[in-house]
């Protein structure tokens, strides 16, 4: 006998969830028991069976973001520029880049050096 | 390779008071285990004798309407049975045959589903809609709360069907019960005769094993207190369709649970449990639908048989 477990797609743009398991002894009997057990209503347009030995369970390690992996998250800085100097009427033609150099404390590039400090590389 | 362990026995069960699931593949406290499997088979059991009982009546049900409800109940509760010994069989490290051999051989806890067994049509009505609405009772409040993940998930993909099964057996219950004075004598004497082992079915009064199970956050309340308040719902509703019940004016209170225990050492005998489960499943199926032969038509409509 083996276990399978079941996936299934409801309908539409729903993704394939797993809805429980089943044991049988040939793929055949483990399709039929699977839609007696869980597609008595057409709960589904997809059906997959997945030998359970066959899936892979990576540990902890690869599921969880690692502390140095926050940029990844690009939910910004946590001290964001304040504007200090009053909006220009005009661009002055001798300064082509007049918003970086405006921001209060550190630069995009002071933040880039910060992160990358922290820990590894990718 | 376990995904989560707990150092001790109140990490544990801070754990489970913060609302957090176990999973299967968690390395659980054994006393919890033994607990969720126990409660997990027992439930299975349930499904499964109540697909035998309803299997049963495929044959002898008045009518071919009634003998296809009877028909679609015992597949679905024969798919419930299926995924809950699935889950059972992922806590106690066994097969699903096994779970099976267990039932047949009488080992374990008796199984409340004997009581599912009845007599004649009028006790079929009756026990359809009270056993269906009074085992939704204790799922529904096992769903609200139980920390064993696979289980809640199993339960509540089946609320909704066993929802419609009340449904469909309130329908059957009202058109008998309103029906000629012959269903109605009938019905009132199915549900005098039903009332207490209704009652059993939510199982003993065990304090010791319900404080087991609510420690460990598997049920969210006792026996009792899923049991008072289905009659506090069903009592007004067999009121309503001129009904009575042998409890009305006697709350249930201690000589009622001796009565219960009593009932359930009678039905859920395990001499008497044994055989039938025995009979039931070595039966491939009905002479009847083996040979798909015309029933002869006697059955009358509503409370005959």
């Amino acid at each position: 006998m083996t276990i399978y477990e079941v996936f299934l797609k409801r309908d539409g743009l729903a993704e394939f969830r797993h809805v429980g398991s089943i044991e049988a002894a040939t793929d055949e009997l483990a399709s039929v028991l699977a839609r007696e057990c869980y597609l008595r209503r057409s709960e589904g347009d997809r059906l997959w069976l997945v030998r359970r030995s066959d899936v892979i369970d990576p540990d902890d390690g690869v599921l969880f973001l690692p502390a140095t992996r926050a940029r990844r998250l690009l939910d910004g800085w946590d001290d964001p520029p304040v504007a200090t100097a009053p909006m220009p009427d005009r661009l002055d033609p001798d300064r082509p880049d007049p918003g970086r150099s405006d921001h209060a404390g550190r630069s995009d590039d002071a933040g880039d050096r910060d992160q990358a400090s922290v820990g590894a590389e990718d | 390779m376990p995904r989560r362990r707990w150092t001790s026995p109140g990490h544990f069960a801070s754990f489970l008071d913060a609302g957090g699931l176990v999973e299967v593949d968690d390395e659980m406290p054994d006393p919890y285990r033994r607990a969720a499997f126990r409660l997990v088979v027992r439930h299975a059991n349930g499904e499964l004798l109540a697909a035998l009982a309803d299997r049963d009546w495929v044959a002898k049900a008045p009518g071919l309407r009634l003998k296809m409800v009877a028909l679609a109940r015992a597949q679905d509760e024969l798919g419930h049975a299926r995924s809950l010994y699935r889950v059972a069989a992922d806590l106690g490290g066994g097969t699903d045959g096994r779970l099976l051999d267990d039932l047949v051989a009488g080992r374990g806890r008796p199984a409340e589903g004997i009581l599912r067994r009845s007599g004649d049509w009028a006790e079929r009505v009756v026990v359809d809609h009270l056993a269906d609405s009074a085992a939704l009772a204790v799922q529904r409040s096992i769903a609200t709360r139980c920390s064993y993940g696979p289980y809640r998930r199993a339960l509540l993909a089946m609320l909704p069907e066993e929802e419609a099964h009340v449904a469909v057996g309130l329908t059957r219950l009202q058109r008998a019960a309103l029906g000629t004075p012959r269903q109605r004598l009938a019905i009132q004497a199915a549900v005098d005769r039903r009332w207490q082992p209704l009652l059993a079915s939510f199982g003993p009064d065990d304090a010791a094993e319900d404080d087991e199970l609510q420690r460990w956050r598997l049920i969210a309340e006792p026996n009792a207190a899923v049991r008072d308040r289905w009659v506090a719902q069903t009592v007004p509703l067999l009121d309503e369709l001129g009904l009575s019940t042998p409890e009305r004016d006697v709350a249930v209170g201690a000589e009622a649970d001796a009565e219960v225990a009593r009932l359930i050492d009678e039905a859920a005998g395990r001499r008497q449990r044994t055989a039938w489960v025995r009979r039931a499943m070595a039966r491939p199926a009905d002479p009847w639908v083996d040979q798909v032969a015309p029933v002869s038509a006697g059955a009358g409509a509503g409370g005959r048989r």
